[in-house]
């Protein structure tokens, strides 16, 4: 049964002195893997910032299991929200395990220590995502493809009904992006989680996610692959003398 | 006489290198010895020449006098601590007279009537010889305790001309004395060298360096000579020594000879004299024994409070502790003080508590013209029957 | 996270270490006193020599303990201000807490004379050092926190700090060329550092002033661990990024500001220990290395302070010139290594 994680009723995304975009609707539901694609500058970071609480909304509210954002504490939305990102970590001795166990921080005690519970989570995440052989390693032993891994996991392992990825796949090569998209739908699936990834993989995009929010500047476009390419909506999105979009193929093409 | 002893040393060289070398040899030989014969007797030439006067300083080491008709040489031989060469000073009334052979040398007419003193250890030799109206200015004036020049102070009659180590130049040119009485550190007087150059006489007086009570006060001549009064001079410092002397015998008579420590705490490592400095000296002389008398060289010994405890514990006297002026004040600086037997019996002796009109340390000021009184000042303190009369000059018991 | 037997094994032997680098603290010393006489004096039995048992008791004991706390207090500092900076470099003093001590030191010292006479006989107390220091370092820690909030990032705070720390300089540089040769002396041996100089009481409130720093210290372990991602993953786990940033820097004022007023600034400790304790443990848990300084922290110190004494000699070491004979070597190496992504 699908649920709504996240909605926003028409709110307006920006800062003081600039609205980025007005009337912005959308609903994150479980078991999706969603993806945002939108050409550079339109606001995707900044969406994404308002509806983890990082930039407050100009107008407008944002709903967590329907609850409005503001409302809930650092630690309560840390329950609900988690993220993985693209930035380089700063340099430390972590081992696999104990950057996975980090994501279990807003359940552990004021110490930090990990009961059976916390333990349980953490090995569940590593199992899903494939890591026994690597969690006590270090994570800079890593390769790129395999700390990507590592950082999903760590945001699984904080068991939240969403999980945000902020371009996740930007510094992989091609098996490697099919790779995380195909776990990601995996998770989606298995753990009926709502997984909402902005991204620039078009291709990926369109044959791998469950629904897509198309995000141009006149409009927020949000459905399944099919009925956007349907409506015609990739079409809009770039309008460039050098590409367009071949619905039969269902991808884009240079001319 | 050159070119002759290369000649020679050249031919003894040749004949060595020789086949017949044995013989040549022993010929090189005798050259050899004849240039060395004949450069010692150029030598005595030479001595003989500017030698026959003899230097007229006994006690101080750092400084030679001589006396000729027309002029005078004072040579300050260890201008600072660490000087590797001398200072010569021609002195004369009448500058024509002076030799040329001398004219490289730093010139100084004599006497002096304004001069700039840089040293409270100066002004007793103005005082003693009459000449406090010679001093126009002085760097930090606070520091001068003698009556006398302090009211000629208070005249505005001698003037401020900054800090010892950073002088004032504007003042002191618009001031235009005859000569600056300076004493270096080491060999950098960057002001003192920058007013030379601007045409200042100045002389370096190196009378902190003499680490003997008679050899400081032996500088007296110094100036008996910048004034002209070397009889009165002479005189003065005479009588001194002879009352030194026999306050020293009477010393010899004490029937015991007390255990003396000094110096003090800081944080927790203790500075004391060394066994070579000036005032360690006194302490010996007045028969009596300083614990820490096998030191040697200069400034103080940083021993650890461990150390000091150990070893001074039990010594009967404590003469100049540091700068601590009362027993509170001891106690404030640290607990580990009220351990010593001589806190508990309050046998502590100090000259820091006798000072000037203005705050000046009078002991500093005056005692290495009056070794002296230092010396009666110590008997009284250490074998006071020997002294039933006496009064402490410098000296006082802390309360 | 969790100790692991790894960790619980290095961590025993050295508190083993500790324990003994103590004892060896208290027999070494510029007078040799037979370790048969320390332990006597130590039991309450007294000595043969009462020279001793004063020496034991009323210097090297005090001593001991300041080292022990000093020790502690400077290697968690430094270890909340390089994980809350990032930076390796950083170390307790960043936060301007010397430079606020200097000042503060110096009115007293060579200033005296510039000060109205009521704050002169204040602070001719017995206490004065100690009160002048902390009213500087809170000063200057006042200054440098109201211009840091103006400003979003934390990296800003060190170069305020640092900037505030030259302003001090020349100020005391000021102060100095109007000094006496005999006040230079007192503030130069001020600023060198000393160890042997706190009555019972300084170390009773030395010792309260450690409790509350290291309790703050352990409220921030968690928060601490988190920083290892980053602040934008930091604040993902719901970390209060405010309260915790006043949490760490509140606990390093009072673990530094205490030690300052009381001994002087101490080189290098803050910073050494901290990568020192990394290295041994191998680790970027905040609980190992917080329970890792604790322990070697005053393991290092007792033995600089042990050298400094210079056994067998007739002269004392200040405590700042061994500290930093062992810091300076660490910092280059530690610059050498910064490739290495281990820090």
């Amino acid at each position: 049964m699908e649920k709504v994680i996240l909605q926003t009723n028409q709110i307006s995304i920006g800062y003081s002195k600039k609205i980025v975009s007005e009337n912005v609707s959308i609903h994150l539901n479980s078991g999706k893997l969603i993806t945002l694609i939108g050409v550079n500058g339109v606001g995707k970071s900044t969406l994404l910032r308002s509806i983890t609480g990082i930039i407050p909304t100009l107008k407008g509210e944002v709903l967590i299991n329907n609850n409005n954002i503001n409302t809930l504490e650092p630690l309560e939305l840390a329950k609900q929200i988690s993220v993985v990102l693209t930035e380089k970590l700063p340099p430390s001795n972590l081992t696999v395990f104990e950057l996975i166990s980090l994501g279990r921080q807003p359940y552990t005690n004021w110490l930090g220590n990990l009961s059976d519970f916390d333990l349980q989570k953490i090995n569940e995440a590593i199992a899903l995502t494939d890591l026994n052989l690597l969690k006590n390693k270090k994570h800079y032993q890593l390769s790129d493809g395999q700390l990507q891994k590592v950082l999903i996991a760590r945001a699984l392992a904080q068991d939240t009904p969403l999980i945000i990825l902020d371009e996740p796949t930007t510094h992989l090569d091609l098996v490697h992006k099919v790779a995380v998209y195909k776990l990601l739908k995996k998770l989606a699936n298995q753990t009926q989680k709502c997984i909402l990834v902005s991204t620039h993989d078009m291709d990926l995009s369109i044959q791998m996610s469950d629904e897509i929010i198309v995000f141009t500047k006149q409009k927020i476009h949000q459905n399944s692959p099919q009925k956007l390419i349907e409506q015609g909506v990739f079409e809009q999105l770039f309008i460039h003398d050098d590409i367009y979009f071949d619905a039969l193929k269902g991808k884009f093409i240079i001319k | 006489m050159l070119i002759i002893k290369v000649l020679l040393f050249k031919t003894s060289f040749y004949f060595c290198d020789s086949l017949i070398l044995v013989k040549m040899k022993k010929i090189s030989l005798l050259v050899l010895v004849a240039i060395f014969i004949l450069s010692c007797s150029e030598k005595s030439e030479q001595k003989k020449s500017t030698n026959h006067v003899a230097n007229e300083i006994e006690y101080a080491k750092n400084f030679e006098l001589y006396t000729y008709p027309n002029f005078k040489i004072l040579k300050i031989t260890k201008p600072w601590q660490q000087a590797t060469t001398s200072l010569t000073y021609v002195l004369a009334k009448n500058l024509a007279i002076v030799p040329d052979s001398l004219k490289t040398e730093k010139i100084i007419q004599i006497p002096v009537q304004k001069t700039i003193s840089t040293s409270t250890t100066h002004i007793p030799s103005y005082e003693m010889l009459g000449q406090v109206d010679a001093l126009i200015g002085f760097p930090h004036l606070d520091y001068i305790s003698s009556e006398k020049v302090r009211s000629r102070i208070n005249s505005n009659l001698v003037k401020e001309v900054g800090e010892s180590e950073n002088l004032n130049t504007e003042v002191i040119i618009e001031l235009s004395p005859d000569l600056i009485i300076g004493y270096g550190m080491d060999s950098s007087n960057k002001a003192l060298d920058n007013l030379n150059k601007m045409g200042i006489a100045v002389i370096y007086n190196a009378d902190w360096t003499e680490q003997t009570p008679l050899g400081k006060a032996e500088w007296i001549k110094f100036f008996g000579v910048l004034f002209d009064k070397n009889d009165l001079a002479n005189s003065i410092f005479k009588e001194i020594v002879t009352e030194y002397d026999t306050l020293k015998n009477l010393a010899k008579t004490a029937k015991n000879k007390p255990d003396v420590f000094s110096g003090g705490l800081y944080q927790d490592t203790w500075y004391a004299p060394k066994g070579t400095s000036w005032g360690s000296i006194f302490i010996e002389d007045a028969h009596a024994n300083y614990i820490w008398k096998n030191t040697t060289g200069d400034g103080s010994i940083a021993i650890s409070i461990e150390q000091a405890l150990n070893e001074a514990k039990n010594t009967p006297i404590w003469i100049n502790p540091s700068s601590f002026e009362s027993l509170a004040d001891l106690k404030n600086n640290s607990k580990h003080n009220l351990e010593f037997d001589a806190y508990k019996t309050g046998e502590i002796y100090s000259f820091s508590m006798k000072k000037g009109q203005s705050g000046g340390s009078i002991y500093y000021e005056l005692a290495p013209n009056r070794p002296d009184l230092v010396l009666k000042d110590l008997i009284k303190i250490l074998h006071p029957e020997l002294l039933p009369d006496y009064k402490l000059y410098f000296y006082e018991k802390l309360k | 996270m969790t100790l692991s037997k790894k960790h619980i094994l290095l961590l025993g032997i050295f508190t083993f270490a500790l324990l003994l680098f103590l004892l060896i603290n208290l027999s070494l010393g510029s007078i040799s006193i037979p370790l048969k006489e320390i332990i006597l004096t130590l039991t309450g039995n007294g000595s043969s020599k009462s020279t001793w048992e004063y020496i034991v008791l009323n210097y090297r004991l005090p001593k001991a303990i300041t080292c022990i706390c000093v020790g502690i207090a400077l290697s968690i500092s430094g270890l909340l201000m390089q994980t809350l900076f990032r930076n390796p470099l950083a170390e307790p003093y960043v936060l301007g807490i010397s430079s606020g001590a200097s000042l503060g030191v110096s009115m007293v010292i060579l200033g005296a004379g510039f000060l109205p006479t009521f704050i002169q006989n204040f602070l001719l107390q017995p206490y004065g050092i100690v009160i002048a220091s902390s009213l500087g370092s809170l000063l200057v820690l006042l200054v440098v926190l109201s211009v840091a909030k103006q400003l979003k990032q934390t990296m800003a705070i060190l170069i305020v700090g640092l900037m505030i720390g030259s302003f001090t300089s020349a100020f005391v540089s000021v102060l100095t060329y109007f000094s006496s040769a005999e006040q230079i002396k007192k503030f130069t041996f001020w600023s060198l550092g000393n160890l042997g100089n706190l009555d019972w009481l300084a170390i009773k409130i030395l010792v309260v002033c450690l409790v509350i720093g290291l309790f703050l210290a352990l409220q921030s372990i968690k928060a601490l661990n988190s920083l290892l991602l980053g602040e934008n993953y930091a604040k993902s786990l719901g970390i209060n990024f405010r309260t915790t940033r006043i949490i760490i820097i509140t606990a390093t004022c009072i673990l530094t500001g205490s030690v300052t007023a009381f001994v002087g600034p101490i080189a290098f400790i803050g910073l050494a220990i901290a990568h020192i304790t990394k290295l041994i443990f191998k680790t970027s848990n905040h609980f190992v290395l917080y329970l890792g300084c604790i322990i070697l922290g005053p393991s290092i110190l007792l033995i600089c302070d042990t050298i400094s004494q210079m056994p067998g000699y007739n002269f004392v070491l200040p405590i700042n010139a061994i500290t930093s004979i062992l810091g300076a070597p660490i910092v280059v190496w530690l610059l050498v290594r910064k490739n290495n992504k281990i820090v």
